[in-house]
């Protein structure tokens, strides 16, 4: 890619590369649907989504309108939503701390996220989706604020904070067990460890509605703040020199970052390697600059998802397996070779 | 552009780093700062472009309290060069010199080709314009130090503070940068280790222990009495008559 893509005026950038990339997610998300248990032809896919987005008439096998539009058209939004915001917030999380390794999963954002939305339903104080998210927030505030001063306190360097995340994720998924131990009955506690691994079988239009305006608002929030992830490439103070003003950028960032965690981690679960793995191909597909690099993740991580949630109900017949093992087993060996390519880098 | 500093302070724990340091520098004017290592030179500048958290006193930019500026008015006036920056992007010589231009941009004003020649303006300045796609990482580290300066070019401020511009540049780069810095028609404030390149500053200023223990025209300051006091050295003046001017020679105490 040149440079010219990156200074061009804006209008001209969003057309070259914003229409291509509705594109590509507008057919990621007719696969969702398309794909499944039972593949349903494109015709009857077509016709059940426009007797529903402006009342067509088309008759269909009431069955399959009920699959197609209840069940797998939110179920491939939600997966497009927190792929989005579950990978823009590795991006934001890189940048800031300028590690590699940070991501919501390993920092225990995500640990966090479940401890809350954990605590809120057995304990029963809030409940309904609200009620879940807004636990989930704080989780995952407290865990970002736990984790961040332990590394500090540890010295503040980059294999700190990983060690921070991994106590902070310990610590957090421990009062998540407790809490289930001790609190939930035999079926909560089934429906909470499957929920934990990441699962998008209960997702519902409702669920729709909180994830999707949460990542287009993460994805603004992020692209706004593009240049200034680029002036943290030498530090903080770097960024100060060149007129950041530091402190706001990273709380508005921070807080982008945990509200998209929070909100995808209280619908889906916890869902690893994503805001890992997704970010690092990205960088070697449209180079280190946020403003590129910002809507590619975006759309790679939503497609990402998508795709391993498709995985996830085809892979085995019959049988749901959480999108969180199928995520792992694809971003565990990518997240192998981001420590070797690091390592022949130093 | 003037810069007023009114006892400046910095305290790491218990520890003064720097103390009660109070230094106008003069529109245009290249002042340069020297003293021995963790003398406080790179903190002090630091406090000067308003880097320092917690720092005390105060910095006045042409009698505007820097405290009463934004971080992005303090950088359209002030770059600054930092004494070591890496980083792990994997970004280009051009990217990184592009980051000068971040104070100038916004939504509403994007990066444009008067953005594009000044960056190459800049690159041609420090002899690097042949070399813009080149990763950061596989740079050298006096190729790195030219690229930084770039960047603060690219930045075209009023106030240049640069922490050891000359680090890790061979010799010819060394004089072709003192040379374009001293022609720039801006002021420059820098930490120097080179006591001979000090002596072409306009002023100079000495550390010693956090405190500013002296400051005036080299020929003044640069007196072999206080070089022996600060670095303990001692100097001798030569006479080079090809361009009638003075060296120092040392030998240690
Ligand atoms: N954050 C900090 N915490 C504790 N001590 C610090 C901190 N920052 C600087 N110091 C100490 O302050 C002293 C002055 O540091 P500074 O970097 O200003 O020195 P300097 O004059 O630039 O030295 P050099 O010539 O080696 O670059 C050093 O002894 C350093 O160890
Ligand atoms: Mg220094």
């Amino acid at each position: 890619m040149s440079d010219a893509a990156l200074t061009r005026p804006l209008h001209r950038g969003v057309t070259l590369w914003g229409v291509p990339g509705i594109a590509v997610l507008t057919l990621a998300i007719l696969a969702g649907v398309i794909i499944g248990e039972t593949p349903l032809p494109i015709p009857t896919v077509a016709a059940a989504l426009a007797n529903n987005l402006w009342d067509a008439g088309y008759v269909i096998d009431p069955i399959d309108a009920g699959i197609i539009w209840s069940y797998r058209l939110p179920r491939t939004l939600v997966a497009a939503a927190c792929g989005a915001g579950l990978a823009l917030s590795g991006v934001v999380l890189q940048s800031l701390v300028r590690n590699a390794l940070a991501d919501p999963y390993l920092l225990g954002v995500s640990a966090g996220a479940g401890a809350g939305a954990v605590t809120v339903t057995v304990l029963g104080v809030g409940g309904g989706l609200l009620g879940i998210s807004t636990g989930s927030f704080i989780g995952a505030a407290l865990a970002f604020g736990v984790v961040s001063l332990l590394a500090r306190a540890a010295g503040g360097g980059p294999a700190q904070l990983v060690l921070a995340g991994i106590a902070g994720s310990q610590l957090f998924n421990a009062v998540t067990s407790f809490l289930i131990a001790k609190s939930a009955n035999a079926e909560q506690a089934r429906g909470i460890m499957f929920w934990l691994l990441g699962n998008l079988s209960g997702v519902r239009w409702p669920d729709v509605s909180l994830a999707v305006p949460t990542a287009v608002l993460g994805f603004f929030v992020c692209l706004w703040f593009a240049r200034a992830m680029d002036a943290f490439s030498f530090g903080a103070t770097s960024a100060a020199a060149l007129g950041i003003p530091v402190r706001r950028v990273q709380i508005a960032l921070i807080g982008a970052v945990t509200l998209m965690t929070a909100a995808m981690v209280s619908l889906v679960g916890s869902i690893g390697f994503v805001g890992l793995v997704i970010p690092h191909a990205m960088r070697y597909v449209v180079g280190p600059r946020h403003v590129r690099l910002v809507p590619a993740t975006a759309l790679a991580g939503a497609v990402f998802l998508i795709a391993a949630d498709i995985a996830s109900r085809v892979l085995i017949p019959g049988q749901v397996v959480p999108i969180g093992v199928v995520t792992a087993l694809v971003g565990a060996p990518g997240f192998a070779l981001i420590l070797i390519h690091n390592r022949s880098r130093v | 552009m003037k810069l007023t500093a009114t006892s400046l302070g910095w305290r790491a724990g218990s520890r003064a780093i720097v103390e009660d340091v109070s230094v106008q520098i003069e529109p245009g004017e290249t002042f340069g700062l020297i003293g021995p290592n963790g003398s406080g030179k790179s903190t002090l500048l630091k406090l000067l472009a308003g880097l320092a958290k917690r720092g005390k006193g105060t910095v006045h930019l042409d009698d505007r309290p820097l405290a009463d500026l934004s971080r992005r008015e303090i950088a359209q006036s002030i770059a600054f060069v930092e004494q070591i920056a890496d980083t792990s992007e994997r970004l280009t010589v051009r990217d990184v010199v592009e980051l000068g231009r971040t104070p100038w941009l916004s939504a509403l004003s994007p990066f444009d080709d008067h953005d594009r020649s000044i960056v190459m303006d800049a690159l041609q300045a420090v002899d690097m314009a042949d070399m813009v796609d080149q990763a950061w990482a596989t740079l050298s580290g006096g190729e790195r130090q030219r690229v930084q300066i770039a960047r603060a070019l690219a930045q075209r401020p009023r106030l240049l503070i640069l922490d050891e511009p000359t680090n890790h540049l061979d010799i010819h780069h060394q004089m072709t940068l003192l040379q374009l810095v001293s022609r720039l028609p801006i002021t420059i404030v820098m930490a120097l280790h080179d006591l001979n390149q000090a002596m072409n500053c306009d002023r100079v200023g000495v550390m010693q222990s956090g405190r500013l223990i002296a400051c005036g025209p080299p020929a003044e300051v640069l007196t072999p009495d206080r070089l022996a006091e600060v670095f303990r050295i001692r100097a001798t003046p030569l006479f080079d008559p090809t361009d009638d001017s003075t060296v120092l020679h040392f030998h240690c105490l």
